[in-house]
């Protein structure tokens, strides 16, 4: 990221830090996976316009995001239907220890471990080489290069080919386990139905 | 207003641009990605997304890969065979340097704690210089430490000397001698040798020359000095009862000091004792915030604890001042010696007590007076 990276981007660059616990809390919100993805948009745009703001520097980004992810996922569900004002959802911002040591939350970090293990076990074994010897023992790419006898464009593919398999396993979202579990979408599914 | 699927495809174009820059970005794709995130802010927000979920991959990754035993056998081979290829491997870690690029995302998430250790680490910087300084221009530099306190000083000529708890030293130099006079209190030597500049300490009227080595001198009342030897020998100097006769530059003895032994000068004479190792790291412990005791007399540890804290113990039962005691304390912790040797007193015989109740005590908080 040293050649797009800007000042502006730190308030988002921490607020993926905790992406899980927002999604979370927006679909306690919502109980709508599209509509987290939307409203998690906001969050970010809103973050990144903060951070691009001149005003003092945030004192916790954890709270702004989740009033600003309360503030949107509130106005969606005024927008939608006609909801007396008691019965809006109050902001409650999950204390970091409880979520952290929250059940959701291991099982999604077990999860996650399993899918990426998979998909390291599904990378080409020649490109998998390539990840060990420049992750687990540092090898420069060059090195790599020598090492196996193939050309450092070939070693550049074959870890622009592991960054393509493997990213999109550590992206939350619907296909991956969001902050809500399968079993919650199937049963809405079914009473959509 | 965009629909979860664009936001899935803007998702794999922001993978796609990681795994470009992963391979390093020509000045061509850098233009284009750069216009690209130009386009719309979710691209930027989709970037850093994808950016991050690498770092984690990557992260786990190498817990993984070890684990699940790819790594191992290359590991072993990559490692034995470094050595030409040692320069090229620096040069393209630099190009690629994922961990100058984690310190840069750190140093803009923190950036306001960088600067404020960049002052602290420059007002600390204009501290030495000006004591070095001060050091360099005066002739005579006085070291002290009140009770509780020790303090380590490395002297220009690389010798360290370490002050225990009230205590105090000047050290001259600039002479020809490196000349060190312990007013109060003890203090350890380690000496960076000199041939040509002799190290002597002075306590009272007792002369330490030094043949590079470490060692501590102690100055107890009544011009009762201890010099305990770590390392080397040292030479102690001092005046022979005679010599307190009217004739001033009476005669001085001469006693060599060598490691392991240490030497108890008073009134003119010396005594020699020979130390196990054991002795002389307990006797040098408060180096290291300890007291440790070999069958001193508890009235002796009552005073060594009073040196390092301000709150003293007093012996409320004279009946316990000459017992010996052995063990190691906590100079900090008088109420730990306190409590040991009350529990100790109760197994006595009330009726060969005189006093009932604890027999040592530390007394309350108050305010430190000066002397």
């Amino acid at each position: 990221m040293h050649c797009i990276e800007r000042f502006a981007d730190r308030y988002v660059i921490q607020a993926l830090d905790f992406e899980p616990d927002l999604r979370r809390y927006l679909y306690r919100l919502t109980h709508n996976p599209s509509d987290v993805e939307e409203l998690l948009q906001e969050v970010y745009m809103r973050l990144l316009a903060e951070g691009a703001s001149v005003g003092p520097e945030l004192l916790s980004v954890r709270r702004f995001a989740f009033k600003v992810a309360h503030d949107v996922a509130v106005d969606l569900i005024r927008r939608r239907d006609l909801v007396p004002m008691e019965e809006l959802p109050k902001l409650e911002i999950p204390n970091q220890s409880d979520e952290e040591g929250g059940v959701e939350e291991i099982v999604g970090r077990a999860k996650e471990r399993l899918r990426l293990m998979r998909a390291i076990d599904d990378l080409p074994p020649r490109c998998r080489e390539v990840m060990a010897l420049l992750i687990t023992d540092g090898c420069g790419r060059s090195e790599i290069a020598n090492r196996l006898g193939i050309s450092l464009n070939t070693v550049k593919d074959h870890l622009k080919r592991a960054v393509r398999l493997l990213t999109p396993v550590m992206l939350y979202g619907p296909d991956n386990e969001p902050g809500h579990s399968r079993l919650d979408i199937l049963s809405q599914q079914e009473a959509e139905q | 207003m965009t629909t979860p699927a664009s936001l899935r495809e803007i998702e794999l174009v922001a993978v796609n641009w990681v795994a470009e820059m992963e391979g390093g970005l020509s000045p061509q794709l850098q233009a284009k990605l750069e216009s690209w995130l130009e386009s719309d802010m979710r691209h930027r927000i989709a970037l850093l997304r994808a950016h991050h979920a690498w770092e984690r991959a990557r992260e786990l990754s190498k817990y993984l890969l070890t684990e699940l035993a790819y790594a191992t056998d290359l590991s072993v081979d990559a490692r034995y065979n470094s050595g030409p290829d040692a320069t090229i491997e620096l040069q393209s870690r630099n190009d690629y340097a994922p961990a100058v690029r984690r310190l840069r995302r750190v140093l803009t998430r923190r950036q306001w704690l960088a600067t404020a250790c960049v002052g602290v680490v420059l007002a600390l910087l204009l501290a030495t210089l000006s004591r070095q300084y001060a050091s360099r221009t005066a002739e005579q530099v006085a070291y002290g430490t009140s009770i509780g306190e020790h303090k380590s000083t490395t002297l220009a000529d690389g010798s360290v000397i370490v002050l225990n708890a009230n205590s105090r030293l000047h050290v001259e130099s600039g002479s020809a001698k490196r000349i060190v006079r312990l007013v109060r209190g003890e203090a350890y030597f380690k000496i960076a040798h000199n041939a040509k500049k002799e190290f002597v300490v002075i306590a009272g009227d007792v002369v330490v020359r030094d043949v590079g080595t470490a060692f501590a001198v102690r100055a107890l009342q009544d011009g009762h000095i201890e010099v305990l030897v770590a390392e080397g020998t040292v030479q102690v100097e001092f005046p022979t009862p005679e010599s307190s006769s009217p004739d001033l530059k009476g005669q001085r003895a001469i006693t060599t000091v060598s490691a392991g032994q240490s030497a108890s000068i008073r009134a003119g004479h010396v005594s020699v004792a020979r130390l196990s190792s054991t002795e002389v790291d307990c006797k040098l412990g408060w180096r290291e915030g300890t007291l440790c005791f070999m069958g001193e007399t508890v009235a002796e540890a009552v005073e060594e604890f009073n040196r390092y804290n301000q709150r003293r113990l007093i012996m409320d039962d004279p009946f316990i001042a000459n017992w010996h005691i052995v063990g190691v304390f906590s100079a900090a912790a008088p109420e730990d010696f306190a409590d040991t040797v009350n529990r100790e007193a109760e197994l006595i015989p009330t009726s060969r007590r005189p006093l009932r109740g604890p027999c040592i005590h530390l007394e309350p908080p108050r305010i430190a007076e000066d002397e």
